[in-house]
């Protein structure tokens, strides 16, 4: 007989959206545990560690050196024959970055939850969800036995590889050109800017994707690659063509490789419905990546707070029905899906460009005076330099 | 092209970019391993062609 343990509401994975819903419900005085199947919150870190600086106003904490290796001016923008764009501070705004320590990063908000009163179980893997009244069940494997929590209502924060959705009847299918797979190494000896990310454009470098560099201090940087699957020939791509990458460019190929890491990322729109019967689905187990960038822990720190917020009502109105829970669905779309879809336009323009129509789109935007960083302006820019092109990518 | 993914223990990253792509759900990470649900895959061949690394069987039948 398995042992029984009872919440107000569980969360099911420790990453940023996890922990940030956790948090909210805790503050709102309700009785939350947060379950990681992985035996430490953070690892393996799975990600470029780029995120928009616009995150502290919005989770309310400070810049942290703990967390926080390195504060960007701007970026270059390198096409394939290897014109440049730079992105400067004046233009870039708040739309800058940091390069962030993603395990420590996420520890310290799964410790922000832990000390506004939120349970955490670390070596806790959900194996079913199955609804009862007022209510669900989800047994769990902790620390090699069988638990079943009751909760009023659970939340799949499990990630890209998200299983609890599926189980709570919720569509997460992945078309495959919505799926871009990465692979980054951190490098340490190679001749990097340390104020500026950069990010190599093209079919020549990276298929339908990109290769980044976001340094983490001097001669310190990230290094990876993101191609959509679509134009994967053979498993393994990802790391060939970054590997060719590094060999052909003499900024990088003296570089070390202290740490690899992978996974994929959606670069679709968002899923269709996130609120079921006593379920909500966060961050990118919800497909909330830009699709354009392929950073999602800032959609996934917006999603977890209205998560938590919705959770808290729903708990006082003592109702976790799909109905109960639909201000959710609400408040994240109204927070991040016009800039979501905007972006996942603008990605689906990018795949299909030749790199010599790439290559003048760039020539053309390096020599305009852009005044902000966003699709219409730069748009404004391509029209000046290069009225012919806009048909292109417009059409 | 019908394929079952065969893992590679020493090649994979666990990076899990295969469990997430899997449109059938039929693989998962648990105790640091891959596990196939022979029931659910499909043979599509995805996972496969995804991985970053090489390591579910693209080896010398993949290219």
């Amino acid at each position: 007989m398995a042992d029984e343990h009872i919440v107000d509401a569980l969360v099911i994975g420790g990453g940023p959206a996890g922990s940030i819903t956790a948090y909210e419900v805790a503050k709102g005085g309700y009785n939350v545990l947060m379950i990681e199947k992985r035996a430490e919150i953070g690892i393996p870190v799975r990600c470029g560690e780029g995120i928009s600086k616009e995150i502290l106003p919005i989770l309310d904490i400070e810049k942290d050196p703990s967390w926080i290796c390195s504060e960007m001016d701007g970026a270059r923008i390198i096409s394939p024959c290897g014109n440049v764009m730079v992105i400067g501070p004046e233009v870039a705004g708040p739309e800058t970055g940091f390069v962030i320590r993603r395990e420590i990063f996420d520890r310290m908000l799964a410790e922000r939850a832990a000390s506004a009163g939120a349970n955490l179980w670390v070596n806790a893997e959900a194996t079913s969800f199955e609804r009862v009244e007022n209510g669900a069940v989800v047994r769990c494997i902790h620390d090699g036995k069988d638990v079943e929590i009751h909760a009023k209502v659970v939340v799949a924060a499990d990630g890209f590889e998200s299983q609890v959705a599926r189980w709570g009847g919720l569509n997460t299918a992945l078309a495959e050109r919505d799926i871009d797979t990465c692979i980054q190494y951190e490098m340490m000896g190679v001749d990097v800017d340390p104020k500026y990310v950069e990010f190599y454009m093209g079919r020549r470098f990276a298929p339908g994707g990109y290769i980044w560099s976001f340094p983490k201090g001097e001669n310190i940087s990230n290094v990876g690659i993101g191609l959509n699957a679509t134009l994967i020939k053979r498993g393994g791509d990802p790391k060939r063509y970054l590997d060719d990458f590094i060999r052909n460019n003499d900024r990088f190929s003296k570089g070390i490789i202290t740490e690899i890491n992978a996974g994929g990322v959606s670069v679709g729109l968002p899923i269709e419905k996130t609120v079921a019967d006593r379920m909500l689905v966060v961050g990118d187990a919800a497909r909330m990546i830009d699709p354009l960038t392929g950073g999602g822990v800032y959609t996934a720190c917006i999603s977890g707070q209205e998560a938590g917020r919705t959770i808290v009502k729903s708990l006082e109105n003592d109702n976790t029905s799909a109905e109960g829970l639909g201000g959710y669905e609400r408040a994240w779309r109204d927070r991040v899906e016009d800039q979501l879809v905007r972006n996942y336009l603008a990605k689906e323009k990018l795949l299909d460009l030749d790199d010599e129509v790439l290559d003048k789109v760039i020539e053309g935007l390096s020599e305009y005076d852009l005044k902000e960083a966003s699709t219409q302006e730069l748009l404004k820019g391509i029209l000046e330099k290069h009225p012919e092109l806009v048909n292109e990518l417009m059409g | 092209m019908i394929m079952k993914p065969e893992w590679n223990e020493v090649r994979c990253l666990r990076c899990v970019a295969c469990v997430g792509s899997c449109p059938t759900g039929a693989l998962s990470l648990s105790g640091w391993r891959i596990k196939l649900n022979e029931d659910k895959c499909i043979g599509c061949g995805l996972c496969a062609r995804i991985c970053p690394v090489d390591a579910l069987g693209g080896g010398e039948n993949g290219g």
